[in-house]
């Protein structure tokens, strides 16, 4: 796990006219593992992205790849793969010939390009021009010329998008070996969902700033909070019992509880002994969408007040 | 750089429109050259045939030898002809064979107006001349002082019958007062002149006396404005002189200096005006290959791939100059080839017009040139193209810099035209020229370096833009 | 209909360069025309000043052939048209949208443009003779410059309709006007040649309605000049209609 592919950002600042897109972002990507880099649409993942790629100038702040700036990397493509956007391909041009004046750019040698077309499963069509690609072709044509410089830092803007399930499944598979071999792989969405099976780790931003920088596992559990959900026909009864020994209880839909702060066996042993009869006990188990969705919810509520006590 | 360099050139190559614009290239020059070639013969308008004097004339049978002293030939134009002559008859248009003496261009020999021949010893006046029919064929030596004679050379005279009118002749065609009226236009009106001519030592002489006939060009598709008002000939006879007035011209379109009045034609630059309208094939390429770029948005790519612009638009642009010279100058040499024949025939010869070859330094210059000009002017345009970022404004606008404006200046004042020329892009066409043909315009060094400035400046802009904003 | 125009008008209006294209067709030909009358010297040519004051319609037509082509071309880079046409499923009535609102759009523009390049141009003229504002062939000669640039924006619509693509509308369109005007300049050619081009050709012809003295662009009379172009412009809006009609969107 070499150290100096890490991706560092600090207090990273841009505007567009009055519009900021972002705004003091702080984060560090570790290698080793992939990353999500998640927020709705128009968060600021993608212009953070151009920044760290050195496309866009920051207001202020910095975004350094392994402690330096991207602009002065000598051959950026065999430390940094980037797929911002699939579809910037001329649509004139053979695929083979797209990766080929990369890898000019930057010195590769020319078996590199068959290397990663066969990589992603683009051979046949290697001599085929772009304009005629579907976009799930595309995205791996985009994730073939993020892997030519075989980079130890991926950055990929929406990978999966226009990919077929079957698509979706092999860039998983994909991404997370490339993680395991120790390279920093930084993925964006605006779907947390797509990131459930793939991430370990989450930088979570909501207009322009940083919401959560935090594991996958941690942020699951925190949102599920050890509650546990159950089928009872005598709700009321129920409920005083378990409230009795201090849990937090809810009904949430006709015959079903939500029962917080106390653990699984000790519901089941209280309600046993007070003879109410119940069904379908388990553990409730947030989505990374639903984490995801408080999380910005809170993100929501906090600009709110932040802009009522600035007004006040 | 050198990787920047292969990868900008496996851009270029590998898109399909860039085959199409050197394509277009090439055959927009040279089917143009063909045209433009064609359909240029010289600035002279006339009757491509001219046969037309004032002839004192005695008729002869067989094998002769004509000789006589022109004692002096005073005329407004230095093509004026005396001298003798053997012809079939008096008409224009027979066959005819003449030895004469021209005022600025020496001595010189001629066959049925067709072919002619030019004497290469150093000429004045007075000047003895001597014409010796045998058969066929007819030789003629020219003497500064009747004693020692210098062949001209031997002529064969298809057609010349064994009786001929043999004797003395005068000519001496009109002249242009040229005015630059407009740029794109020279007005010149033609002014009659008279050449007189006397004679001495004349041998044979007729036993009685010269017959004079103002002899008369055959009828042409378009005369020249002045042959009607043309005033008839002179004859003065003395013991020992015979002076003769006589006007018109003998010869054909590029012999005996016909055509040559109007002409400061630049025939090299003729054969690389094409590129004047194929230029708009390099404008496109130079444009598409920056603009094509932000359209598809490689260009974020391109910077990811070497964060260091500057880098990036030299590449581009030094591979995009070094293509475009390369496919052009085959072209312009293409163009250069191809032209001469088509304009030879059609009067581009010598003498009045010089023959041109790629051997000669200034001919080779303006060729090279063509190429330069077009491979400077896309990297111009590729300037512009990086400025814009879109392809249609780009493109409209060099267009109008390029093809509007001067089209315009042409319509408008010389004074206009030749800031145009001077300070446009345009400017480095000049590289093309041979001679300089209005003492205004620019040279060809200084019409590139404008070009060059152009490109850079361009450049330079795209430059700053570049490296300023975001990708 | 109404809200086909509506919609076509609020579409054109609503992008930033269509106005900036618009707004350069007065200041491109007002400014130009002083210039280009400013630098003409009456001693080396004998220009019509009518038409001098007016020369400014060389560049200007290029604003009108943007702005007409973008029009258009917009609609296909990204295929704007399906929810155009999924608006308005019938294509005459998107068609005829189209070609009203890029004609009003383009004589807003001209109407200014033509008379201040006519004000313009007649005071940078010096040492020429000027024909009064109430003659009737210098009236002529502005109206037939103002229905020059409509004519001219209408046969960019037709083509661009036809070639479904920006930069290859704009090409054709230039090439079509300068193309023939080029050719009479460079190539050498009979004068039965260059008439007949001239008679021919839509931008010669149809500048021959300004002419007020002496010989125009082409050996036409005005109006019969200005009609060649018409007959160009319907041409090829008959060709866009067709093959928007016929075409898949």
């Amino acid at each position: 796990m070499p150290p100096d592919t890490a991706i560092e950002v600090s207090a990273l600042r841009k505007h567009y006219g009055p519009t900021t897109a972002v705004d003091g972002l702080t984060f560090t990507v570790a290698p080793g593992k992939v990353t999500g880099f998640v927020g709705p649409n128009g968060a600021g993942k993608s212009t953070t992205l151009r920044m760290i790629l050195g496309l866009d100038a920051p207001d202020s702040g910095k975004a350094l790849i392994g402690g330096r700036p991207y602009a002065t990397l000598r051959d950026p493509l065999t430390v940094v793969g980037a797929l911002l956007d699939a579809e910037a391909v001329h649509p004139g041009r053979r695929a083979v010939d797209h990766l080929l004046w990369m890898a000019h750019y930057n010195g590769i040698p020319r078996r590199r390009v068959t290397e990663v077309l066969e990589q992603v499963g683009l051979t046949s069509v290697a001599k085929k021009r772009a304009g005629g690609f579907s976009l799930g072709m595309r995205q791996r044509l985009g994730i073939a010329a993020a892997l030519l410089g075989d980079p130890q830092v991926l950055i990929l803007d929406e990978p999966v998008n226009g990919l077929d399930p079957e698509g979706i499944q092999w860039i998983r598979g994909f991404l997370k070996s490339l993680a395991a071999e120790g390279r920093t792989v930084l993925i964006s969405s605006h779907l947390m969902g797509e990131l459930q099976d793939t991430a370990e780790h989450l930088l979570v931003i909501g207009r322009g700033r940083l919401l959560a920088d935090t594991d996958v596992g941690e942020l699951l559990a925190t949102t599920s909070g050890n509650r546990i959900t159950l089928r009872t026909a005598r709700l009321p009864e129920a409920m005083t019992v378990l409230a009795r020994e201090g849990a937090t209880v809810s009904a949430n839909a006709p015959g079903t509880l939500t029962v917080a702060g106390l653990p699984g066996e000790r519901v089941v042993s209280l309600l046993t002994e007070a003879g109410i009869p119940f069904s379908e006990i388990s553990a409730h188990r947030a989505s990374l969408e639903e984490a995801y969705l408080e999380l910005t919810r809170g993100a929501t509520e906090f600009t709110a007040d932040t802009a009522a006590l600035e007004t006040s | 750089m050198i990787r920047a360099l292969r990868a900008e050139w496996t851009k270029l190559r590998s898109v399909r429109s860039t085959a199409f614009a050197l394509f277009a290239l090439v055959a927009v020059t040279l089917l143009l050259t063909v045209v433009t070639a064609k359909g240029s013969v010289t600035s002279y308008d006339g009757p491509l045939t001219r046969d037309q004097f004032t002839f004192a004339h005695t008729p002869v049978t067989g094998n002769t030898t004509l000789t006589t002293r022109v004692a002096s030939l005073t005329s407004k134009s230095g093509w004026a002809k005396a001298g003798l002559m053997i012809k079939d008859g008096t008409t224009g248009g027979s066959p005819s064979a003449s030895l004469m003496l021209t005022p600025g261009h020496g001595v010189r020999m001629q066959v049925n107006a067709k072919t002619e021949l030019t004497a290469d010893t150093p000429s004045g006046q007075p000047r003895w001349l001597r014409l010796t029919r045998t058969g066929q064929s007819v030789t003629g030596y020219e003497s500064a002082d009747g004693l020692s004679w210098h062949k001209v050379g031997t002529l064969a005279v298809p057609g010349l019958p064994a009786r001929t009118e043999a004797g003395l002749f005068v000519t001496s065609p009109a002249i242009s007062v040229a005015k630059q009226v407009s740029p794109g236009s020279v007005t010149a009106h033609l002014q009659l002149t008279t050449g007189r001519a006397v004679f001495d030592h004349t041998t044979p002489a007729p036993a009685t006396a010269w017959t004079r006939t103002d002899t008369t060009s055959p009828p042409a598709a378009h005369p020249l404005p002045n042959d009607e008002k043309r005033p008839a000939g002179t004859l003065q006879q003395t013991a020992s002189t015979v002076t003769l007035t006589g006007n018109g011209d003998l010869g054909y379109i590029g012999i005996g200096g016909v055509g040559d009045d109007l002409d400061e034609a630049d025939q090299v630059k003729e054969t690389q005006s094409a590129i004047q309208l194929s230029l708009i094939t390099v404008v496109a390429l130079g444009v598409l290959f920056m603009t094509s770029e932000y359209k598809t948005r490689t260009i974020r790519t391109t910077f990811t791939a070497s964060p260091k612009r500057g880098r990036v638009l030299a590449a581009k642009a030094a591979i995009l100059g070094a293509t475009v010279f390369a496919v052009a100058l085959p072209t312009t040499i293409a163009a250069f080839l191809i032209a001469r024949p088509i304009m030879t025939k059609n009067g581009y010869k010598p003498p009045i017009f010089p023959t041109t070859s790629l051997t000669d330094p200034t001919t080779l210059r303006a060729v090279v040139g063509g190429a330069a000009f077009l491979a400077v002017l896309a990297v111009f345009c590729l300037g512009v193209g990086a400025m814009f970022r879109r392809t249609v404004p780009a493109i409209v606008t060099i267009f109008a810099l390029l093809i509007v404006v001067p089209i315009i200046s042409q319509i408008t004042s010389v004074s206009v035209n030749t800031w145009v020329e001077r300070a446009t892009p345009i400017a480095g066409r000049a590289l093309t020229q041979t001679k300089t043909l209005t003492e205004t315009s620019i040279g060809p060094w200084a019409g590139f370096a404008v070009l060059c400035l152009y490109a850079a400046a361009a450049l330079g802009a795209a430059h700053w833009r570049l490296t300023r904003r975001d990708a | 209909m109404t809200g086909a125009l509506h919609g076509e008008w609020t579409k054109l209006r609503t992008v930033p360069a269509n106005l900036w294209t618009l707004l350069a067709l007065p200041a491109v030909m007002t400014a130009l025309t002083a210039l280009i009358a400013a630098g003409t010297n009456p001693q080396e040519v004998s220009p019509d000043p009518t038409a001098l004051a007016l020369s400014g319609v060389y560049f200007a037509q290029l604003a009108a052939v943007a702005v007409a082509v973008a029009v258009v071309t917009s609609e296909y880079h990204p295929r704007l048209i399906l929810l155009t046409l999924s608006a308005s499923p019938r294509r005459t009535t998107v068609f005829t949208a189209k070609a009203l609102t890029v004609t009003a759009a383009v004589l807003l523009a001209a109407l200014p443009g033509v008379l201040g390049a006519l004000l313009a141009g007649r005071s940078a003229q010096h040492g020429t003779h000027q024909l009064p504002l109430s003659d009737g062939s210098l009236q002529r000669a502005v109206l037939g410059t103002v229905l020059y640039l409509l004519l001219v924006a209408l046969l960019s619509v037709g083509i661009a309709l036809a070639v479904r693509h920006t930069a290859a509308a704009t090409g054709t369109v230039l090439a079509l006007l300068y193309g023939p005007y080029l050719a009479t300049q460079l190539l050498n050619m009979s004068t039965h040649t260059l008439h007949l081009v001239q008679k021919f050709s839509p931008m010669t012809a149809g500048l021959a309605v300004q002419t007020t003295t002496g010989a125009g662009t082409a050996p036409l009379a005005p109006w019969t000049g200005l009609a060649v172009l018409a007959a160009y412009a319907a041409g090829a809006l008959a060709v866009g209609w067709t093959l928007l009609q016929r075409r898949d969107a």
